[in-house]
């Protein structure tokens, strides 16, 4: 039995999630990367409404994961894809969706590096912060997924208050309202093609849930509480955006990088100003979180396509699931993102990989439940 | 009466069932046979081992073995040996009307009642033991370590039983149950747990109860020592068992549905399953008002923080962000350390380790000589160290509001704890800035979010969420909000207010 096992054993007081995080988790998924990073993208005002119409669409989307999440096959893990797909597909899915995630999870990882690196330690290489961020991962991963989920409510409460920081921005003598114009596009935006996909992605994320069906305790309002993550989520990008986009407004934010970053410098307090340099550090705390969660994923994965997920499982997963996802993360830091056009080319990489995987991955689990549904039906008849 | 007959089989049960349990004289069944010498034998080499042998026409030959230091003299020569040098039936039960008149099962067991403060009675082939210890104990006094102005002002004592007796006047119910054990291969340490029948988990009980069973040592002398055998996590610095010496604070935790064990020769009960918010809880929490008893907690948590975060925090900045420090008060801390020849990191490492130094002298020196080192650690080493340019006047302002936030924890092991992590943190600051600061509070709470306490959430109810428990974590609400108990718990009562509750109390 795994270590992680073991420590999952130990905190068994109630052995699953509650429906309840369910928002805790779609909301720090969705706004793990793109908070720092979206505004950049969004550079005029009327995308506001962009913002809340992809919030809609991710709305829907979010129904189709509920609706998976409820279904038996998600409560079963793996023989409940196994049941769906056939065992060989499902061996076969496992290989290009352990690379998706590792790939997904090493820009994320890599960009809140080169953030930290721009911002707080411009001397120092962001590879010597990596094995850091992947020891606490590591660490949290090994607690198991049970424990792993729960740390999402202190991911929650460390990285929440950010955004409160921003809202002094919405208000005069901060905010100019003209900046605000025009509220409505007087002319078709061609940047929508980039931009809708973007969006689209800052709200990816809790694709993943759908491998954890069976971590969740079975309630009817898992829906519910997907929402209300998304809802959160959408309403901290308007904050955010707002903020930005009345402070520095569309010139000024095309000049510069990190639009979010650059703003928290103009809050000063009695004893400290530059809060930058808290305010990355905290944003680590979603980091953790998450690569311990893929690095959780990915042993799963692994197991999967190693054909071992019926077997008792060993410690030595978690570790090779570690050391694996490090690797890569080094790799593509070390040799494939060395300059800002690398950089630019991994986050289009990202909006796409992430967006289809969003896209794709409920609607594909729920398509194939209802199908199976309909087919043990018509047996049954 | 059908509460009593309950009770009786309840009590018939658990003398009788567990093997790891301290199995009282089966009395009615008869005795294995033994003989006076292998009983002096053990007592060999024992100077105030004694053998006392009476005969009587009636009885026979009757050996009395016992420790003198251990024993009340005159007691024994009151109720054994005058009744029986004067008996006059057969029977010994006849004869020795004491209440702690025990048939043993065998000499071993023979051999740990007098060492525990018994007579062993050998007559008619038959062992008996009579419980006579000397009262060598302290009065009950107000808590030291817990002192509270307001509320009850007494203590647990090293006494085990007057320990009990004093939780039972506060829970005068006979769902209190408590179960005895005797741990320690050499020490023979009585252990006892106690937990409310009806309200506590019976998960919890059963994994205490084997907890204490599996206790492998030789010698027990401290509720400590007892809950490093029985923690979750042996390398946590956090620690995973409340000892109070309070008797209203333990019995509090019963009636919340946890488990307490009093140990022999220790005024410090362990308390279990706890939470890390528990450690910063104080019975005079619920004696003042809510919204001033929340004011108090949440005081106490920034103190926490505080005496954490301080110092590697003001290493970080002046090593790493002064940016952040405004430019008048830069003006201010560039002063300061102008002349210190150390960077802020020896600086500090060098200050905290002379407080810690400074704090344990006090703590092992004589009382009287606590005055000398006020003046040593205080006038001499810290305004000397300002005026030799060793540490920065800033600095000493930061290391003495440390050293006082320190002390509002109100457990001590707690506190002790936070050193430790006040030094990683030191460390983490010195390389990394507030980036290494941050890692570290993260690594803390991985570890909190892993911990356990008795099997359960330590981080509960941040982690495990319980909306419900917040009501008495940081705040505390109103008790008469407080209807429900912790929910973590799982209590098999989960209302605190039931039928029975300030009723009148019947006269006749």
């Amino acid at each position: 039995m795994s270590r992680g096992m073991r420590a999952e054993e130990r905190g068994a007081a109630g052995g699953l999630w509650p429906a309840s995080l369910g928002w805790l988790f779609v909301n720090r998924l969705q706004v793990v990367l793109y908070i720092l990073v979206l505004p950049h993208v969004l550079l005029y005002p009327y995308m506001i409404w962009a913002i809340v119409i992809v919030g809609f669409l991710s709305h829907f989307n979010l129904r189709l994961l509920a609706g998976w999440l409820r279904t038996e096959e998600a409560r079963l893990g793996y023989e409940g894809f196994v049941r769906l797909l056939g065992e060989r597909a499902t061996r076969a899915l496992a290989v290009p969706g352990a690379a998706a995630l590792l790939l997904d999870s090493a820009i994320v990882t890599l960009d809140y590096l080169e953030v930290a690196h721009h911002v707080l330690f411009p001397s120092v290489s962001r590879l010597t912060l990596l094995p850091l961020l992947w020891l606490a991962s590591f660490y949290l991963a090994g607690q198991g997924m049970l424990l792993a989920g729960r740390f999402v409510v202190m991911a929650f409460i460390g990285s929440v208050w950010i955004a409160a920081l921003f809202i002094q921005f919405l208000f005069p003598p901060a905010a100019e309202y003209r900046l605000l114009l025009p509220v409505f596009p007087k002319e078709p935006c061609g940047d929508l093609a980039l931009i809708l996909p973007a969006l689209w992605a800052a709200l990816s994320g809790p694709q993943y849930l759908a491998f954890a069906g069976r971590r969740f305790a079975p309630a009817g309002r898992m829906f519910r509480w997907l929402a209300l993550g998304n809802a959160l989520t959408v309403l901290e990008y308007i904050v955010f955006f707002l903020a930005v986009t009345l402070s520095f407004g569309t010139e000024y934010m095309r000049k510069i990088d990190y639009p979010v970053v650059q703003l928290i410098r103009y809050i000063q307090l009695p004893f400290f100003e530059r809060l930058e340099t808290v305010v990355i550090p905290a944003h680590m705390i979603l980091y953790v979180f998450l690569d311990a969660f893929f690095i959780l994923f990915l042993r799963d994965a692994l197991r999967v396509a190693a054909g071992a997920a019926r077997k008792p499982e060993r410690p030595g997963w978690l570790t090779a699931a570690a050391f694996l996802w490090v690797a890569v993360v080094y790799v593509i830091g070390r040799f494939f993102w060395t300059n800002e056009t690398q950089h630019r080319l991994w986050i289009h990489v990202h909006v796409w990989l992430a967006g289809a995987l969003y896209a794709l991955v409920p609607s594909f689990l729920a398509l194939a439940a209802a199908r199976r549904r309909r087919r043990s039906d018509r047996t049954l008849t | 009466m059908r509460w009593l007959a309950r009770l009786l089989a309840s009590l018939r049960q658990a003398s009788g069932t567990d093997g790891e349990r301290e199995k009282p004289g089966t009395a009615g069944v008869p005795a294995r046979r033994a003989d006076a010498e292998s009983l002096k034998r053990a007592f060999q080499n024992i100077h105030d081992a004694e053998c006392v042998e009476i005969e009587n026409d009636r009885l026979g030959k009757a050996t009395l073995l016992y420790i003198r230091s251990l024993i009340d003299i005159r007691q024994l020569q009151e109720f054994v040996i005058a009744p029986l040098q004067n008996a006059s039936g057969a029977d010994l039960r006849d004869t020795i009307h004491a209440a702690h008149l025990t048939e043993m099962d065998s000499p071993e067991q023979a051999e740990t009642a007098a060492f525990k403060g018994a007579v062993i009675v050998l007559a008619g082939g038959r062992l008996w033991s009579i419980s006579l210890a000397s009262s060598l104990s302290r009065a009950v006094e107000p808590s030291k370590q817990e002192a509270v102005i307001h509320g009850p002002q007494d203590s647990f004592t090293e006494q085990v039983e007057n320990n009990l007796t004093l939780i039972r006047r506060r829970l005068a119910a006979s769902s209190l149950k408590s179960e005895r054990f005797l741990v320690g291969g050499l020490s023979h340490t009585t252990v006892i747990l106690l937990y409310v029948e009806s309200l506590t988990n019976p998960e919890l009980v059963r994994i205490a109860r084997e907890k204490t069973a599996a206790v492998r040592s030789d010698a027990i002398f401290d509720s400590s020592h007892l809950s490093q055998f029985m923690e979750d996590h042996i390398h946590s610095v956090f620690p995973q068992f409340q000892q109070t010496d309070r008797p209203d604070a333990a019995a509090a935790a019963l009636a919340s549905g946890k488990v307490v064990w009093l140990v022999e020769n220790t005024p410090f009960a362990l308390i279990a399953p706890i939470t890390f918010f528990d450690l910063f809880q104080s019975p005079e929490d619920y004696i003042h008002r809510w919204p001033v008893a929340s004011f108090l907690r949440g005081v106490r948590f920034f103190a926490f923080l505080f005496a954490m975060f301080l110092i590697p925090f003001y290493v970080a900045i002046t090593m790493h962000h002064y940016q952040m420090v405004p430019l008048d008060l830069l003006f201010v801390v560039l002063e300061s350390r102008s002349e210190i020849p150390f960077n802020p990191f020896w600086e500090a490492l060098f200050m905290m380790l002379v407080l810690e130094i400074l704090k344990e002298a006090s703590l092992r020196m004589p009382s009287k000589s606590g005055q000398t080192l006020g003046i040593v650690g205080g006038i001499v080493i810290g305004q000397a160290g300002v005026e030799a340019n060793i540490a920065s006047n800033l600095l000493i302002i930061h290391v003495a509001v440390t050293a006082i936030a320190s002390f509002l924890i109100p457990n001590y092991l707690m506190t002790n704890s936070s050193k430790l992590i006040q030094f990683g943190l030191l460390l983490l600051a010195a390389w990394l800035g507030l980036w290494g600061i941050t890692l570290g509070l993260i690594l803390v709470l991985i570890h909190l979010n892993g911990l356990t306490s008795l099997k359960q959430p330590y981080f509960a109810p941040l982690s495990p969420f319980y909306g419900a428990d917040w009501k008495d974590t940081i705040v505390r609400l109103p008790l008469k909000r407080m209807s429900r108990r912790p929910a973590y718990l799982k209590p098999a009562n989960p209302w605190r207010f039931g039928a029975g509750s300030g009723r009148p109390e019947r006269k006749g």
